[in-house]
């Protein structure tokens, strides 16, 4: 299980990876890393570009370890790194792809990103929304569970429940809407 | 915010044909409020997509971070030794200043006027070297690596750093470990290609857009490419032919059997006996000489269980070097095909047969009732390929033995006797371009050794030279040289003038022309036609990029006769 929305001491290994314990930083890059590629997934759609900026992003970390004074928790700081990371990956992807056709993903990348987010209510949201999966009622639990972590697609879910695969796409927009309105609930009651 | 356009759920649950990709582009282009709904619900899909997944990936990514931490470590050590003999640099000039200065003195030349002088030759020596240096292609570079990782390549070999490029025809060898972490590297490939290379694997670059997995395993990220005709990249291994779209996958290969398993996307497997197309978070095993079956699903756990165990055992990557026994041969060798040299055999027939000179050329027959058979005892004490005259032929794994080439001298050690029993023609050597503009077709027929050269432009465009053999029954050592005088033919030692089924000596003949733009090679058929398989025995084949003279083709029929 990934640790998000829980609190981890990182303390001792961040003072291990300080004096160059690539295992100890390997540590802290296992419990942090599902946060910190979930947070990329709002700047890229796409997996293997998500990877490459969450994998620079921890070896910029790694580098700047020595910087970090402890007085942000060391995830939102890791998170910060992150942001940096995909805001020049952004503005890079937008240059080059200003010379190619349109494709979805260079029109998705004009709509703005969301560059301001504060990072300790982006960790909070990344926290909801897994509280949020958590909660959803037994058959849309399952659907996205099926979809998004046994990585089965709308023709299989379709095959496997005799819907048509029209059906279950809608099925599973709808439920990333129920998430979405969730997560916009919870940090609403967060702060007040 | 508006309702997504339900192009764009088909879009998010994978159906993202360029088409559909291009309609729905444009739809979002010209709607604000659309685009904003569709990026919303691509920020959620995302988050999901890897917050669920992510789940099961920790350690495939923790691993990645690990190999990238390792290398910049490497790569530090690297700078900081460089560092230190920057800083040295000064201390040792003025050491070898002072050693020189004797010599200096008794040659009576001051010291700026050697500079001068070595400068010229410098000059002159390297100028001429970029002039004549080889062309080297670089189509890749290596990203991180971890363990001991080998570049081979035009007979030599080099220990591969983070950033190494690599050209054209070179291999990435990965030492031998016990598990994954042992020896493995990333390499960056073309276009959006990135290959993660296990411990104990040997990977081939045979072109922009095709590696050959001689053995063992790699994790491949291949991006879509930006124009539907864009060239798809491909993997060859012995047993298929794998053709790729953007996707994610997993391959591992011996010599006969393949295994994809497929994370994302969709790849096309083939082989001489049939093709699959493999989909999604399915795995498919294919045998060398046998159809691609049914592939089967499996899940991404499965494919993450495959990359974290170790590989199976392959055998030895084969030798980059020439046999320390290679006899001497005329230089301008470009193809050296020795059956007592570099033959691999399965159940006594004949898989692949290696350039003696250990380059990358190799001829290969995957189909196990397509090989010849191996006999060692053929022709004074030295072993020979034996050819069936029906189904058995072997192909050459390179495209480009002619290229550039305006003469030649092709010389096979071979015995048909089959020859007498009808008007075929048994084809040694062959070369065709693939889309019947130029062949080449050099065999016997009856008592005749032929060519039949076709190169597609002109009112009579084939020419047709050939010279009479009283036995070809018995072992020979046929000969053919092409230049600018045109056809000659050699049985041993002997030259032999050519008479003309087509063709005549008075009509122009060009070899540059008629091998132009030839791309696939064979042994014991011709490329285009089952009808000219040789039935007999070869045992040696070569090509020379020039042509030979008289006395050096009797010099090679004579050390044919003499091997041990």
């Amino acid at each position: 299980m990934i640790g998000v929305g829980t609190s981890v001491d990182d303390e001792p290994l961040i003072r291990a990876a300080r004096g160059g314990d690539e295992e100890a930083f390997c540590a802290l890059v296992r419990e942090h890393q599902g946060v910190v590629r979930a947070f990329i997934a709002r700047y890229a759609c796409d997996r293997t570009m998500i990877d490459d900026i969450a994998q620079e992003a921890f070896l910029a970390a790694y580098r700047d370890l020595p910087r970090y004074d402890g007085r942000a928790p060391f995830r939102t700081w890791l998170l910060g790194i992150a942001r940096h990371r995909a805001l020049t990956w952004v503005r890079d992807e937008g240059r080059r792809r200003s010379r190619e056709p349109l494709s979805v993903e260079a029109v998705l990348l004009t709509v703005q990103p969301p560059a301001g987010e504060d990072l300790a209510i982006a960790d909070q949201r990344l926290g909801a929304l897994r509280t949020c999966v958590e909660q959803l009622p037994g058959h849309s639990a399952d659907l996205i569970n099926a979809h998004y972590r046994d990585g089965h697609d709308a023709t299989h879910l379709a095959d496997r429940s005799g819907r048509s695969e029209g059906s279950v796409r809608m099925a599973l927009m709808r439920v990333r809407r129920l998430l979405r309105d969730c997560v916009e609930r919870r940090l609403e009651q967060a702060h007040g | 915010m508006a309702e997504p356009d339900e192009r764009w759920v088909r879009w998010l649950a994978g159906e993202r044909g360029t088409p559909e990709a291009a309609d729905l582009a444009c739809v979002l282009a010209a709607d604000r409020a659309q685009a904003e709904a569709c990026a919303a619900d691509a920020a959620t899909d995302g988050e999901l997509r890897i917050l669920l997944a992510a789940e099961h990936d920790t350690d495939g990514f923790t691993r990645a971070i690990a190999a990238r931490l390792a290398a910049e470590r490497d790569g530090s050590r690297f700078l900081r030794s460089v560092r230190s003999r920057l800083r040295d640099e000064p201390r040792r000039r003025r050491a070898s200043s002072a050693r020189l200065a004797p010599i200096r003195r008794r040659l009576g030349v001051p010291a700026p006027w050697a500079a001068l002088l070595a400068a010229s030759v410098l000059l002159v020596v390297g100028g001429g070297w970029l002039l004549y240096q080889p062309r080297t292609v670089v189509i890749g570079e290596v990203l991180a690596l971890r363990g001991p990782v080998t570049i081979t390549g035009g007979g030599s070999a080099r220990p591969a750093l983070a950033g190494a490029v690599l050209a054209l025809g070179e291999r990435v060898v990965t030492a031998d470990g016990e598990r994954d972490g042992a020896a493995v590297v990333t390499v960056a490939l073309g276009d959006g290609v990135r290959c993660d290379l296990a411990a104990g694997s040997t990977l081939e670059l045979v072109g922009r857009d095709a590696v050959r997995l001689i053995t063992g395993r790699f994790y491949a990220q291949v991006e879509h490419r930006a124009s539907a005709s864009a060239p798809r990249w491909r993997v060859l291994t012995g047993a298929a032919e794998l053709t790729i779209t953007g996707t994610r996958f997993e391959i591992e290969a011996s010599a006969t059997v393949t295994t994809l398993r497929l994370e994302e996307g969709s790849i096309s497997i083939a082989n001489r006996q049939g093709m699959r197309q493999v989909p999604a978070l399915h795995q498919c095993r294919v045998v060398a000489d046998v159809a691609p079956p049914e592939p089967h699903a499996i899940t991404l756990e499965d494919i993450w269980r495959a990359r974290t165990s170790p590989v199976r055992a392959a055998p030895a990557p084969p030798p980059s070097s020439p046999s320390p026994a290679a006899p001497v041969m005329p230089p301008g060798l470009r193809l050296w095909l020795d059956a007592a040299e570099g033959v691999i055999v399965v159940d006594g027939q004949v898989s692949a047969w290696r350039d003696r000179q250990g380059g990358r050329i190799q001829a290969v027959q995957p189909i196990a009732r397509q090989r010849p058979l191996l006999v060692p005892d053929a022709h004074a004490g030295s072993p020979a390929l034996r050819f069936d005259g029906a189904q058995t032929f072997m192909m050459l794994d390179a495209t480009d033995i002619f290229d550039d080439l305006v003469q030649t001298t092709v010389v096979v050690r071979a015995r048909c006797p089959a020859a007498l029993e009808s008007d075929k023609m048994h084809e040694l050597f062959g070369a065709d371009s693939g889309h019947t503009q130029h062949s080449f077709d050099f065999g016997v027929r009856r008592r005749n050794v032929e060519l039949w050269a076709w190169s597609g432009s002109g009112p009579k465009p084939s020419h047709r030279p050939r010279c009479y053999v009283a036995h070809p029954e018995v072992w020979h050592q046929y000969a053919y040289r092409a230049d600018a005088r045109g056809h000659m033919f050699f049985i041993d030692h002997r030259a032999v003038a050519p008479v003309y089924a087509q063709g005549a000596p008075d009509r122009p003949f060009s070899f540059a022309h008629a091998a132009g733009g030839t791309t696939r090679y064979s042994i014991g058929t011709s490329v285009d036609s089952e009808g000219n398989r040789y039935a007999g025995d070869i045992a040696e084949v070569m090509v020379f990029d020039r042509a030979l003279s008289d006395d050096e083709i009797a010099d090679l029929a004579a050390r044919a006769v003499s091997r041990p």
